[in-house]
């Protein structure tokens, strides 16, 4: 193919834009879709107001809810806004009060602030790409939903003196006839820990009995460490959790 | 895949700081707020994320582990991705995308199941969407005027 004119190429780009270009409104705002998209395909979306020195255009707030939200940052000093500012600022915009905005004074200036608009959105919003937000769910929230679903009354982070004279943060402490002290365990050094506590509670008395909850899914557990957990508290493995309600009820029954 | 809510009292709108609100300057954008709720597989130990942002439009995605599996938003005209030799293709108004190997959330369907002027119902939507079989009432933010 010979390649076209100049003016001929630039009216074949005009004319794409002016297909993909669209604006919406009424005397007081308009929406202008951009033919610009952002992460997930969606054309990017400009809200155009009148304002005393002429014209507003503003991203809406968009870059600031979507960074918000991919990256968790809910503080207005986070570093990520200083750095969508130095983007706004290469553009010739401004980022405040959440939003990309500019002013122009008269309609003519609109394409340019338009697209630097458009601009500074798309390269803001990789700022957040890098990130990727921790959806811990906790191996102690797991026990107590269980709990919870099979209606056992539980206390949580209770302090129990042991017999060394320290208080020990209880995961859970479960009332039926006696007490039983419940640990969830989800790696070695919990199952140390949930050792030492249970020796302290239980050398002195034998009014508490020990409970474990191992999370089996997880990798580390040292072989001695478990014999000593078996020997010194019921333990349970996640898997067979079922175990412990024919335990619980038959210490109910018992009662 | 249905999914219960870990905490329901997480079903509550956060208030979302906005930087740099210069005094007397008029923004579109008001009420910012923030939604985490994590959320369990019933029939699994997975776990997942469902995060929304709003502050006049919104957002709300499910995240599983690093991947955008669905996604509401207030985008106005969605461009479907590029099939060489067809014409381009557009899902317009409320759409819901959804996840496609390879394509993240590229693809996305047209749908009357939430509208841009309610937040809230598009949240309760997008949670009924997503599968959640304890949808809790949802809580507003309180904000210190």
């Amino acid at each position: 193919m010979r390649l076209p004119h100049a003016i001929d190429l630039a009216g074949s780009l005009c004319d794409y834009f002016a297909t993909q270009v669209v604006v919406e409104g009424n005397e007081q705002e308009s929406i202008a879709l951009l033919p610009m998209r952002d992460l997930h395909g969606d054309s990017i979306t400009l809200y155009i107001e009148s304002s005393p020195y002429g014209l507003s255009v503003s991203d809406g707030g968009f870059v600031h809810h979507e960074l918000a939200a991919m990256s968790g940052s809910v503080k207005a000093d986070a570093e990520i806004w200083t750095r969508v500012e130095e983007v706004a600022k290469r553009f010739g915009i401004a980022f405040d009060g959440g939003e990309l905005n500019a002013s122009v004074g008269s309609v003519d200036q609109l394409g340019g602030v338009a697209l630097a608009i458009a601009s500074a959105v798309t390269e803001s919003l990789y700022l957040g790409r890098g990130t990727i937000p921790s959806v811990s769910v906790q191996f102690w929230e797991e026990v107590e939903l269980f709990f919870r679903d099979n209606e056992i009354v539980h206390e949580t982070g209770s302090r129990l003196p042991g017999v060394s004279g320290a208080k020990h943060k209880i995961d859970f402490v479960l009332q039926n006839g006696s007490v039983h002290v419940v640990q969830a365990i989800a790696s070695e050094q919990s199952m140390r820990r949930s050792l030492n506590i249970f020796y302290d509670l239980t050398e002195g008395s034998s009014v508490m009995r020990p409970i474990a909850f191992v999370d089996n899914e997880k990798s580390g557990y040292s072989n001695s460490s478990f014999q000593q957990l078996s020997y010194k508290a019921r333990v349970f493995e996640w898997r067979q959790r079922g175990l412990f309600l024919d335990y619980w009820s038959s210490v109910h029954a018992a009662n | 895949m249905p999914k219960r809510i870990l905490r329901e009292s997480e079903v509550a709108w956060q208030p979302l700081a906005q930087p740099k609100r210069l005094p007397g300057k008029g923004y579109r954008s008001n009420n910012a707020r923030i939604i985490r709720v994590r959320l369990l597989a019933m029939s699994s130990r997975d776990s997942f994320l469902l995060v929304g942002t709003a502050n006049g439009s919104f957002s709300f995605t499910l995240k599983w582990q690093d991947y955008d599996l669905a996604r509401i938003d207030c985008g106005r005209r969605h461009h479907l991705p590029k099939v060489q030799g067809k014409p381009d293709e557009y899902v317009h108004g409320p759409h819901v995308h959804y996840f496609v190997a390879g394509h993240g959330l590229d693809f996305a369907g047209e749908t009357s199941g939430y509208s841009f002027s309610d937040v809230n119902g598009a949240l309760a939507f997008f949670m009924r969407h997503c599968g959640i079989t304890n949808i809790p009432p949802i809580q507003e933010a309180f904000r210190l005027l």
